[in-house]
């Protein structure tokens, strides 16, 4: 197991606790993971254009193999090999995935993700992460990087290495902060950090010249609809007067073997509703635009029973107009938008999610 | 806040709930107020009120917080915003944990979620107080959370459930039950989330007092049109069915047209009024007391009803039967293979099993079958029957002893027949027997015929299915018995003459019959024991009595005519004083414990017993003990004996 040094006081021990046996359980059935690739439509710093994401399976997430559970909403740990991976297979993965696009149009961007955190030694050695970061730098093709980490991996050296290799590349450090509320962090997600350490880690990258995207979760479990609403307009208010580039909201995808998955299928936890992530865009761009660069949301499983769904009858056309919203950021996608299921009660729900 | 029950039917009860100076009757509905219901109607989400507001048609308002608000600020804070607004019950900010913690952790959750709750209480003194009722999936969990809560002084519980559980019968029923038996009897339960009016009868059965308005919006925001036994969408009506305010106005078609606010409008309304007639019809059958007919019809509404009531009869008798009456005016009717297993039924079988012996020096005993009028002896054909009986016995009826069998109750002894529910039940009778039937009837009646002394010789007059039954009685105790030669119908006369003569020749030689008095003795001593206990018979009534009849009233009187007990009309005996004194040596067994300094009126309540038998059922009757161990009064009780303990207020007996 390794090593983690949680502050014990952000850490809800019976709830880590819950987690943790049911990860174990998992755990166990798995299967290898592979690492995938895929290229989509994104919204740049620079305009719309596309991204590349990559995933490469690790070892997984540090946080997640913990005796802690890791997070109660995410099961990419499942998709990690889940033992030492060494530099030059990572890179050797990378390389792979880099193979499969021929004729990229530029502006283009590259995500990394690793189920866990690029920044940690751990998962992606240290030559493994400069030979990567080194590659995408000869490519002249990609204008924007982005990885994802962990708030406590974020270090003034590693940030610093980081930056001189991408050189001129717009680069941003994506931290899954999921909410600004400590409680929510401790006792829904069971995330390990808080607020405070986001904001450190923030103050670290800023200063080395680099950004930081946040993704911030909708509706995490024991919330109800209206509250996880309020919860990420706050979240979003909070995290843009911290100076950051880019907010992505992350809706709810009930992966397999996580508590989320255990609540939804009990009875306990309904996906949000596309209707829900039409207002914290609306109110946020109100409210958060003018801190940050560009607001985005890019449900996942959309439309399905398993990710942000409405009635069924409406919900590719609201996805479509929330991904235009993300790729032009402005909300005149928004307009016009009408079905029936618009009038199903929000706040009706509200006691349901209490155990 | 007060919650002063009025009347019981099993778990269930009428009461009424005052707060803050206005009241209401529950069972009831709380509405979630227009405000909160058309604010979406502009798309937007009232969001910035962080606290919802419920209310009911009374105008009480309960306030529910934000779960989250205990990070950024405290629960002073909190109350303190709360108090500020115009409600009249303030509900705990809920401690939120995992549902599937277990052991420790549970309980140091729930501990956690009770501490709000008591600080809460200090935060918003002078205001009344409500709480959730936590615990996840956990049985257990909830009773324990119930417990607690009611410890720190809350009366007001708001339990919450997943809907999708509703269609799991078994973790229901089990989980209500459990929660009911961690609650104190008189404190108000409200189960809250979209519950919908065909499982209202059956929820307020196990004691639940209110619902909210929830699933009927939900349902009318998705065009559905609830009726008393169904729910469609409306499109699909055809045919006008309901003849509510709003459905005489508008027919199906027109609603169908109206634009989208207006048909969820009207289609809410429609669903209001059904639910509240449907709730109305509950309270009414709760006040006569056949609240157990209509759950048993309601449950032909859909299969996970009926599994409820099921599971709720086979697994948690004891929680049912507690609280369910031992008597009623009305009759107590039985359908279905629902009523085998009633409270009150499967009570009546286990007490003959258990409390009742045969008549003393019986030499005969007749087995009969039940008539449709009750009591049986009233009806033609038990009178052509006894007729024959008596011509067959002459001077030795005595020593005859007459039983009847029947479904579902098992087996009804003579002495019994005028308690209820032997006295007022009603069945559909057609001479075809369920199998669960027969097994149910000759269970009672081996165990009656073992209870009998070997040598006694037992006759039955009985055809088909009841033959079936003795055959097999027959074969399971090794007891003869003997058959009378049927033909025709049971009342032919060569049937008759058949029962006459088998009797005479049984009868004819015996000796040593019993004097016709110490037998009118015996047989109400029966009821005693039915009542009171084996053994209570011989101490109540004594063998130098007199039991007469006068105005209608069957009185037991000493020799001096002091009156030791009278028969109630549903057959069981009112004690005097001197009757209470003559139990005495019953111990604590149909006791009550007045702790008070002199009792005033006609009335004990609940706040002045300091002990009561937990046998003690509504309608019972009760001896009435002050605290020097003094005999002062006797009474009928009103509530169960573990309520009159608990509960705060209320009528325990009636003097």
């Amino acid at each position: 197991m390794p090593e983690v040094n949680p502050d014990l006081a952000n850490i809800n021990p019976d709830f880590a606790h819950s987690i943790y046996r049911l990860r174990q359980k998992y755990l166990a059935l798995h299967k290898d993971g592979k690492s995938k690739a895929w290229i989509s439509k994104d919204r740049l710093i620079s305009g719309a254009g596309s991204s590349i994401y990559v995933i490469l399976a690790t070892r997984g997430c540090r946080w997640a193999l913990s005796e802690y559970g890791g997070c109660s909403i995410c099961g990419y740990i499942y998709d990690a090999k889940l033992k030492e991976v060494s530099a030059s297979s990572l890179v050797s993965q990378f390389k792979n995935a880099m193979q499969k696009f021929s004729n990229l149009i530029p502006p283009l961007g590259i995500k990394i993700f690793t189920s866990g955190s690029f920044l940690d030694d751990l998962e992606v050695p240290l030559e493994a992460r400069k030979k990567i970061l080194q590659l995408i730098s000869k490519n002249d093709l990609i204008s924007e990087v982005t990885f994802e980490t962990r708030p406590e991996f974020v270090k003034h050296d590693k940030i610093r290495e980081c930056v001189e290799i991408l050189e001129g590349k717009y680069f941003e450090v994506a931290i899954g902060l999921e909410s600004s509320n400590d409680r929510i962090l401790r006792d829904c997600i069971n995330k390990g950090f808080t607020f405070n350490d986001f904001k450190k880690a923030t103050k670290i990258v800023q200063k080395e010249g680099a950004n930081v995207k946040a993704y911030i979760f909708v509706k995490p479990p024991f919330l109800s609809e209206k509250e996880a609403i309020k919860d990420c307009i706050s979240s979003a208010i909070d995290v843009s007067k911290v100076g950051i580039n880019t907010i992505s909201f992350n809706p709810c995808t009930i992966h397999k073997g996580t508590l989320i998955e255990k609540l939804w299928k009990d009875g306990f936890y309904r996906p949000p509703w596309l209707w829900s992530l039409q207002y914290i865009l609306q109110e946020t761009f109100e409210k958060a635009k003018n801190q940050v660069s560009r607001i985005i949301c890019q449900p996942v499983a959309g439309g399905k029973k398993r990710g942000a769904h409405n009635c069924g009858k409406c919900d590719k056309q609201v996805l479509r107009a929330i991904q235009q919203v993300s790729l032009l950021q402005n909300l005149e996608s928004f307009d016009h938008l009408e079905c029936e299921c618009r009038y199903l009660f929000y706040q009706l729900f509200s006691h349901q999610s209490l155990s | 806040m007060r919650f002063n029950i009025k009347k019981h039917d099993g778990p269930a009860r009428l009461a009424r709930l005052t707060l803050n100076g206005k009241s209401v009757n529950t069972p009831t509905l709380f509405s979630l107020p227009n405000s909160v219901v058309f604010s979406n109607t502009s798309g937007k989400i009232d969001v910035d009120s962080e606290d919802e507001i419920l209310v009911d048609n009374d105008g009480i308002k309960i306030l529910i917080p934000f779960k989250f608000q205990m990070l950024k600020k405290d629960l002073r804070e909190i109350g303190a915003n709360l108090l500020s607004k115009n409600a009249d019950i303030l509900v705990s900010p809920p401690y939120v944990f995992s549902p599937y913690h277990i052991d420790k952790a549970l309980k140091k959750s729930i501990d956690r979620h009770v501490k709000i709750a008591k600080e809460w209480k200090e935060v918003v003194v002078g205001k009344d107080v409500a709480s959730y009722v936590l615990g996840g999936g956990s049985e257990t969990g909830r009773k324990y959370c119930a417990e607690e809560l009611c410890k720190t002084g809350y009366r007001f519980l708001i339990l919450t459930y997943p809907t999708s559980m509703l269609r799991n019968p078994r973790k229901l029923c089990n989980f209500l039950v459990s929660m009911k038996k961690g609650a104190v009897p008189d404190s108000l339960i409200y189960f809250s989330g979209p519950v919908y009016p065909s499982y209202y009868a059956h929820l307020i059965y196990v004691g639940i007092d209110t619902f909210d308005s929830s699933a009927l919006i939900l349902s009318a925001k998705k065009g559905l049109m609830i009726f008393q036994d169904r729910i469609v969408p409306v499109n699909k009506i055809e045919t006008n069915t309901c003849y509510c305010k709003i459905c005489s106005t508008y027919g199906p078609k027109e609603i169908n047209k109206l634009d989208h606010e207006e048909k969820f409008r009207t289609i809410l309304s429609h669903n209001h009024t059904i639910a509240i007639s449907k709730i109305n019809r509950i309270r009414e059958a709760i006040r006569y007391g056949e609240l157990r007919e209509l759950v048993e019809k309601e449950n032909h509404n859909s299969p996970s009803l009926t599994a409820f009531l099921r599971l709720l009869d086979h697994q948690h008798y004891n929680f049912l039967e507690q609280y369910t009456p031992v008597a009623k005016s009305e009759p107590l009717i039985c359908i279905g293979s629902e009523s085998y297993y009633a409270p009150q039924i499967h009570r009546f079988r286990k007490r003959v099993q258990e409390r009742y012996m045969p008549l003393k020096d019986l030499a005969v005993v007749v087995i009969l079958p039940c008539s449709a009028k009750k009591p049986y002896s009233t009806s033609k054909t038990h009178k052509k029957l006894r007729y024959a009986t008596k011509s067959g016995a002459k001077n030795k009826i005595a020593s005859i002893g007459e039983v009847i069998i029947t479904s579902p109750l098992g087996i009804v002894p003579r002495e019994l027949e005028d308690v209820y529910p032997a006295n007022a039940y009603d069945i559909p009778v057609t001479g075809r027997w369920e199998k669960e039937e027969i097994d149910i009837t000759a269970e009672c009646l081996s165990s009656y015929i073992n209870k009998l002394n070997k040598d006694i010789c037992v006759i039955a007059h009985v055809e088909g299915a009841l033959k079936e039954i003795c055959e097999i009685v027959m074969e399971k105790t090794r007891k003869e018995i003997l058959f009378t030669d049927i033909q025709g119908a049971l009342t032919s006369k060569k049937s008759l003459s058949s029962l006459e003569k088998l009797i005479s020749n049984v009868t004819i030689h015996l000796t040593g019959v019993l004097s016709p008095k110490s037998r009118k003795i015996d047989f109400y001593r029966k009821i005693t024991d039915y009542q009171f206990g084996k053994g209570s018979g011989e101490l109540l009534i004594q063998m130098n009595d007199q039991i007469i009849r006068k105005r209608q009233l069957t009185l037991v009187q000493d020799r001096n005519g002091i009156k030791i007990a009278h028969l109630r009309s549903y057959g069981l005996f009112a004690l005097t004083i001197q009757g209470g004194e003559r139990l005495h040596p019953l111990g604590s067994k149909y006791l009550v414990k007045f702790d008070g300094e002199e009792l005033k009126g006609n009335s004990l309540f609940a706040v002045g017993v300091s002990y009561a038998d937990p046998e003690i059922r509504p309608y019972d009757e009760c001896r009435i003990y002050d605290a020097f161990s003094k005999l002062i009064a006797t009474g009928r009780a009103k509530m169960s004996g573990n309520e009159m303990v608990q509960a705060s207020s209320g009528v325990a007996v009636q003097l």
